[in-house]
């Protein structure tokens, strides 16, 4: 049987891997924008906001991801002079005490804040007035694959600690 | 309870909490959450919907975009291997000086922070090339570990830098805009590394012993063959700064523009060199995915911080103590520079800037501080922050390259006299102010 | 004998309300937010209108203010006070475009009202009634909040006075002046206003519109652009409003409801006093630095032209803006005889007056 946590261990992976190559298109569509105006003299009404969706959603699906990895900084100097159990205790503690609560509202927020945006349809106040529905909900989707993430590690934990004893 | 206590108990309570291990970015929002939650009555809608809310203002934060690209450009520049070559050809140029081989790796690192906006790529190809080469050539392990760190973490102060980048997208103001923070942070950058340079230079020559010149025998090359060298290693590094710093300056690009040119630049000198596969690629890409998230994490969990902090008067409370003292401005300035310091022995530059600059750049602005000045100012005290123990991260990526001859003894000690010289160039630059604004105002008349 | 002509329609309600209001002492602490930062006349603006409320009501109602970026970023301070994040929010109302497409219309509209125009069309002729049924649907109870006038029209490095000089010009503009820009050739784009600065002195662009002579004198366009382009044609006045969370609305007691309503009007009405004669001092800075050029009459032609067929294109797509430009077309109808007939007669200095500059 695919265990929870293996299973959003393998989502946030592929979703970050893959995410991950958003900076090409970023560079690109920047890229674009500069030869148009400079080169062409026809700067375009879309590429300004195109690259802020492009960074947006590009650090949105990897929070998760960077989660996974360790990525976020964290002052881990007292912690690693701890044993293995204890530090594991401290884990899941920070982990119920902090991040849930703290990522756990917050993911409910940005789905709310998603869902107001579809309920108006939303869209940019500029002249190319892109949807703003998509990427609020992909901001969402970010927060929920963190979210995800830290109770994956939660069960890890958990489990790790029942092997110690 | 007062909003007094409040402030102290919510500094009090994030400084514990970080101690924990648990990530910084999570933590501030954590502790923001409590504290928001304990001084608006237990509205959770109205707390954590702001911070949605403000979450969706990083999502649309244009200045930001630049943090992803400046970190692509240095993910394949590291894999580049440009400031081997750079390196190798100086090692040669300045090696039959006392000292020369720790100025060499001065001078490569000043070189190298122009064209990438971080410190990890710098100190880390230091450490694993000039480490060993400086061990080999008998320097003192503690000055060769203060060489490398302190001249790695120009990589963020030199433009092009995320700190820079991280600021302007934070004030939003036209004096701290991205492009003038580039250009004001030039000459202190390379004051500092003349400072380096002139302290190395001056040790060795007194006392050969810690820093000795290469054998003459290992120094075959000809003038000739020198400059050549020289001239050819330092093209390509050179070609990148045109690309990012010209364009902001010739107008052709905007500051988060140029940062996707030098990506394109630095694809192009990957290219040249025969590095760039589709591996290369990936790996730059996923690195520049996670260490943007961690980035970006830190911006949403200190911008709650502050909004709280705002929000409850805790703003009011700091510039009431700080203008209410009635003493000279510069004893404030220097109270808060202090702050700054203090705080960047324990966290990070990031999380420090999130905090402390919505609560101190007003306090600067009563005070009539230049808005640019004060901003450089904060942002070397922050570059001082990689190097301050415990928690100086500069050394903590050399440690993790170096040869294991170095003990983290001797990193603590070496760079002791180059936090001293940080401090002294923070002091040169309060008698001379005109070394951070000369160059924006000569660039954009102001 | 003929009826009275005309009433203050206020006086009945007020009748009314004498009959049971009642001083109240309870107090209330409220956020504002907004898109300002500090250094901007906007925010004094706020400001301005907090201090009234907070000196008439004796303190009762005491209305902090936090800049772009302290509690919310300029452009999320619309939803943080329509969902109680915020009380109350001070902006143009254009921002909300997004949102829909009849905001603009309250804030300013290309060859539209001007100041007069607009006090006389919202307090006397529907508009602050059209104005609230749109920010009520965001849970917003609103109320005009000053005007500044007349914006100055583009810095720019490029003179330009005839239509033939706009085509293929770089300009950095937002909103609708941006769509009929482009239908008038123009190379626009819409870099936000923190880069606006750098780009123009670098010449990433040619020219740039930002605000009033006021609120632009700060920003030392001046000391990097040659040429003003006049008239300011995108905005013939900038006015804006306060948004208030109708929850938060709800809790307070009638004489503080009063209060705002009162200070809201005093700060429309100090707000264009105090902007204008800044507006006259800019212009006298300005002008020791560049040159004013004045497009000539058929290239304002041009510009009202496109301006109202893109007008008209954007009242077939939106009902709500129909409604609203409609409102404002019939009352600039309404109000043509008398403006005709008062012969466009302004107080020029006697000497221009008598060498025959009597018009405005
Ligand atoms: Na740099
Ligand atoms: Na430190």
């Amino acid at each position: 049987m695919m265990k929870l946590d293996s299973a959003i261990d393998t989502l946030n992976e592929k979703i970050g891997f893959y995410g991950s190559y958003l900076v090409l298109p970023l560079i690109a569509v920047v890229g674009w924008e500069v030869m148009m105006r400079y080169g062409f003299n026809a700067p375009t009404s879309w590429a300004f906001e195109m690259t802020v969706f492009l960074y947006g959603v590009h650090y949105s699906i990897a929070l998760g991801y960077a989660h996974k990895h360790n990525t976020h900084v964290a002052i881990d100097v007292f912690e690693s002079r701890l044993s293995e159990r204890s530090r594991t205790i401290l884990r899941i503690c920070t982990n119920v005490v902090l991040f849930l609560p703290a990522i756990g509202l917050l993911t409910f927020y940005t789905s709310q804040l998603a869902f107001f945006s579809w309920r108006q349809w939303e869209h940019a106040s500029s002249s190319w007035a892109p949807a703003l529905y998509p990427y609020k909900t992909i901001m969402a989707i970010g927060f929920i694959l963190l979210l995800l993430q830290g109770i994956a590690k939660l069960i890890q934990d958990i489990r790790s600690l029942k092997e110690i004893h | 309870m007062s909003v007094e206590v409040i402030t102290i108990l919510m500094f009090a309570t994030l400084m514990g909490s970080i101690a924990f291990g648990h990530p910084l970015a999570i933590t501030l929002a954590a502790v923001a959450t409590f504290f928001g939650l304990l001084t608006n009555g237990f509205d959770v809608p109205a707390l954590i919907g702001l911070f949605a809310n403000n979450a969706w203002g990083v999502f649309l934060n244009y200045t930001l975009v630049a943090i992803p690209l400046f970190i692509f450009m240095a993910q394949i520049l590291d894999r580049s291997k440009v400031s081997e070559g750079l390196f190798e050809a100086l090692y040669i140029v300045l090696g039959g000086l006392r000292g020369g081989l720790g100025m060499a790796v001065i001078v490569v690192s000043t070189v190298f922070a122009a064209t990438t906006g971080i410190v990890g790529a710098s100190v880390v190809a230091m450490g694993l090339m000039a480490g060993p080469a400086l061990l080999k050539r008998g320097y003192d392990r503690s000055l060769s570990a203060g060489i490398i760190c302190s001249s790695g973490t120009l990589g963020i102060l030199i433009p092009p830098s995320i700190m820079l980048v991280v600021y302007g997208g934070l004030t939003g103001q036209k004096e701290t805009s991205v492009g003038n923070l580039f250009a004001a942070a030039i000459l202190p950058g390379l004051l500092l590394s003349g400072l380096y340079l002139l302290y190395v230079g001056i040790r060795c020559y007194f006392n050969p012993k810690i820093g000795p010149p290469i054998p003459a025998a290992d120094r075959t090359a000809t003038v000739w063959e020198k400059t050549v060298m020289t001239l050819k290693n330092f093209v390509p590094p050179f070609g990148l700064i045109l690309t990012v710093m010209g364009t902001i300056l010739a107008g052709i690009a905007t500051p988060t523009e140029a940062a996707a040119l030098g990506c394109v630049g630095a694809l192009a000198l990957a290219a040249a060199t025969r590095k760039l596969t589709w591996e290369v690629i990936t790996l730059a890409c996923v690195s520049t995915a996670q260490t943007t998230a961690m980035i970006m994490a830190l911006f949403i969990g200190g911008k709650f911080f502050s909004v709280v902090f705002l929000s409850m008067g805790g703003g009011d409370v700091v510039a009431d103590v700080l203008l209410g003292m009635d003493v000279n401005p510069y004893v404030v300035f220097t109270i808060m520079m202090a702050v700054v310091f203090f705080m960047g022995m324990f966290i990070d530059w990031a999380a420090i800037l999130l905090v402390v600059v919505p609560i101190f750049t007003p306090i600067a602005m009563d005070l009539d501080f230049n808005p640019l000045w004060f901003a450089m100012m904060v942002c070397i005290n922050l570059q001082t922050s990689f190097l301050t123990p415990p928690f100086g991260y500069s050394l903590f990526y050399f440690k993790g390259v170096a040869p294991a001859e170095y003990s983290m003894g001797d990193v603590y000690k070496g760079i002791l006299p180059f936090v001293a010289i940080q401090i002294l160039g923070l002091a040169m630059l309060v008698v001379f102010p005109q070394i951070i604004t000369y160059l924006p105002e000569l660039f954009f008349g102001r | 004998a003929r009826e009275k002509f005309g009433a203050d329609k206020r006086h009945d309600e007020v009748k009314k309300e004498l009959r049971t209001i009642k001083p109240s002492t309870e107090e209330f602490k409220w956020k504002m937010v907004m898109p300002w930062s500090k250094g901007l006349l906007f925010y004094d603006m706020a400001q301005h209108f907090a201090d009234s409320v907070a000196l008439a009501s004796g303190g009762r109602l005491e209305i902090k203010l936090f800049s772009a970026g302290e509690l919310v970023g300029a452009m999320e301070s619309f939803d943080a006070v329509s969902k109680g994040q915020a009380d109350i929010g001070h902006d143009w109302p254009g921002y909300w475009k997004g949102k829909n497409e009849a905001f603009v219309a309250f804030a300013s509209v290309p060859m539209g009202l001007d100041t007069e125009g607009y006090n006389i069309w919202l307090y006397e002729r529907g508009g602050l009634e059209m104005m609230q049924e749109l920010y009520g649907r965001y849970n917003l109870f609103a109320l005009p909040g000053g005007n500044t006038g007349q914006e100055l029209g583009l810095f720019s490095n490029k003179k330009a006075s005839t239509i033939a000089d706009f085509k293929g010009m770089r300009v950095r503009t937002a909103g609708w002046y941006m769509d009929i820009l482009t239908n008038l050739g123009a190379s626009v784009t819409p870099l936000p206003g923190g880069e606006v600065y750098l780009a123009l002195e670098r010449g990433v662009i040619d020219a740039a519109e930002f605000s009033s002579p006021a609120m632009n004198y700060p920003m030392g366009f001046d000391d990097i652009t040659k040429y003003v382009i006049q008239p300011g044609v995108h905005q013939p006045s900038c006015q804006s409003a306060f948004f208030i969370n109708k929850d938060s609305y709800a809790k307070l007691p009638a004489d503080l409801k009063w209060i705002i309503d009162i200070a809201a009007k005093e700060t429309q009405l100090w707000s264009t006093a105090w902007q204008e004669n800044l507006n006259a001092e800019a212009v006298k800075l300005f002008k020791e630095k560049v040159e004013f050029v004045t497009m000539d009459d058929e290239t304002i032609n041009e510009f009202a032209t496109a301006s109202h067929d893109y007008l008209e294109s954007l009242k077939a797509k939106y009902p709500d803006v129909k409604k609203v430009l409609d409102s404002q077309d019939e009352f600039k109808a309404f109000f043509a005889d008398w403006r005709k007939e008062r012969g466009g007669i302004v107080p020029w200095p006697h000497e221009q007056f008598i060498k025959g500059q009597h018009r405005q």
